[in-house]
């Protein structure tokens, strides 16, 4: 029971973050910039719950984003994989119950996973110079993942955050 | 202790979890990549992507509305100046409308003369845009036309004013369109007026590049670009766009050709996917199949 209430929101959570992207996110894209909320979803849900979440989420959003958007199947799970991992165990390392270690680690791993998803654009025939996808692409899409990624921030922590260990009504953090 | 151990065991199968996931990943990537358009995995992606047409569809409306929600903001943030130029700009608008409408039955007449020659020359499906890449990095569209409409792989897509693309993967009612200005397409092309051959590829800037030229190409601003139909992935004689810049190499020849696609995607809603195109290509068809059904 319990780690169907646990569950529940992160897949609820995952269900919005693939409609955002398929319905919302071609629609707000500034000229070449396009928010990646799947991919923003993983890593708040890595920096969130860095203990609960493992790599299924984000290899089955990966999977689900490579077969509905036209990207090499398994890239982006992938990606997701690495990055989500690499991105709780800095946060579990380095939190020191601030805004500032969330928001910088959402912030470098957003540019990381455009960066990964370019190299493998790149290397699955796009015609074009590392230089010109980190000035077209990476840039302009990790920075709105990451105004995405600071936006969401607070409303993921506050639907996802851990359940106390002291019971119900208890500050998770004291 | 036994809680230390549990985690310890909980760590552990987390891990191995990681790395069977990663190399799922990894087999996925190396099968994607090397199975042709027609294996599993690219069949599966077709399947889902027909799946999603329709979200793509709704989200065609939500762009309407953002369009709708800046424009509000535009109009409620205007000061006087922008308001009494709005109005003078209304009353030669108005006057305007008047003319608009002569040109208006003009244009529906002309329509007419162009669908009856359209009607001998090209043939194709027409096919309405229902949903637009949900990545930075494709270009691409959706379509509502299949393979149950006698849409294939390959086949050249043109919006009213030119090439836009060529369709990348068929589902049963949808297909996948790769714009011309996508990183990855490429199509073999001419310079109009001086038969130069090249090959126009897409980059991630959204311009078009025109590469390939021999050393005594000539190419200069305004000359129009078709298809020239070498390699057979694109119809030839359909116009692609014109040469917005020619960067000369050494010897005048030019290094780099910028072509402006004459076809806008962004303001696209219909589409036709050609079959073919002309009289001549017609015949030959029929006279490689043996002279059957006309």
């Amino acid at each position: 029971m319990t780690d169907l209430r646990d569950t529940l929101p992160v897949v609820v959570g995952a269900v919005v973050a693939v409609l955002l992207q398929l319905i919302v996110a071609p629609a707000i894209a500034l000229f070449s910039a396009m928010p990646n909320f799947i991919a923003v979803y993983c890593l708040l849900v890595a920096i969130v719950r860095p203990t609960f979440s493992g790599p299924v989420l984000p290899f089955v959003l990966g999977l689900v984003a490579d077969l509905c958007v036209g990207t090499p199947v398994g890239s982006s799970s992938l990606t997701l994989v690495i990055v989500c991992f690499i991105a709780s165990r800095v946060f579990a390392a380095l939190n020191n119950d601030t805004v500032l270690i969330p928001l910088v680690v959402m912030a470098v791993a957003s540019f990381l996973l455009e960066l990964v998803m370019g190299l493998f654009a790149l290397s699955f025939g796009a015609g074009a110079d590392i230089v010109s996808a980190l000035i077209y692409r990476v840039l302009p899409c990790g920075l709105y993942d990451c105004v995405i990624g600071l936006i969401l921030f607070p409303l993921v922590s506050r639907l996802l955050a851990p359940p106390s260990p002291m019971g119900p009504g208890t500050p998770a953090h004291l | 202790m036994a809680l230390h151990r549990q985690n310890n065991a909980g760590g552990f199968a987390s891990r191995i979890l990681l790395v069977v996931l990663l190399v799922v990943s990894i087999v996925l990537v190396t099968v994607y990549s090397r199975e042709g358009e027609s294996g599993p995995l690219h069949t599966a992606q077709a399947v889902a992507g027909d799946v999603v047409a329709p979200l793509s569809l709704a989200g065609a409306y939500v762009q309407s509305g953002t369009e709708q929600a800046q424009d509000a903001v535009a109009d409620a943030t205007a000061d006087e100046d922008t308001l009494s130029a709005l109005r003078e700009s209304n009353q030669q608008l108005r006057a305007l409308v008047a003319q608009t409408e002569e040109y208006r039955q003009e244009a529906a007449r002309l329509q007419e003369l162009l669908d009856m020659t359209d009607r001998f020359n090209i043939d194709g499906i027409s096919a309405r845009v229902v949903g637009r890449s949900a990545t930075a990095w494709n270009q691409t569209i959706s379509i509502d036309a299949g393979r149950e409409d006698g849409v294939e792989a390959g086949m050249t897509v043109m919006g009213s004013t030119g090439v836009l693309g060529q369709v990348a993967s068929v589902g049963a009612t949808t297909s996948e369109v790769r714009l011309l200005t996508d990183s990855q397409s490429g199509a073999a092309a001419m310079v109009q007026s001086s038969r130069a051959e090249g090959i126009v590829r897409g980059s991630l800037e959204g311009l078009l590049y025109l590469e390939d030229l021999d050393e005594e190409a000539q190419a200069a601003v305004g000359d129009v670009v078709v298809t020239s139909g070498l390699g057979g992935s694109y119809t030839s004689g359909l116009i692609i766009g014109t040469v917005v810049r020619v960067d000369e190499g050494e010897g005048g020849s030019p290094a780099t050709v910028v072509v402006s696609p004459n076809a806008d995607a962004s303001s696209l809603e219909e589409v036709t996917v050609v079959r073919s195109v002309g009289a001549s290509s017609t015949t030959d068809e029929s006279s490689t199949e043996g002279g059957g059904e006309q």
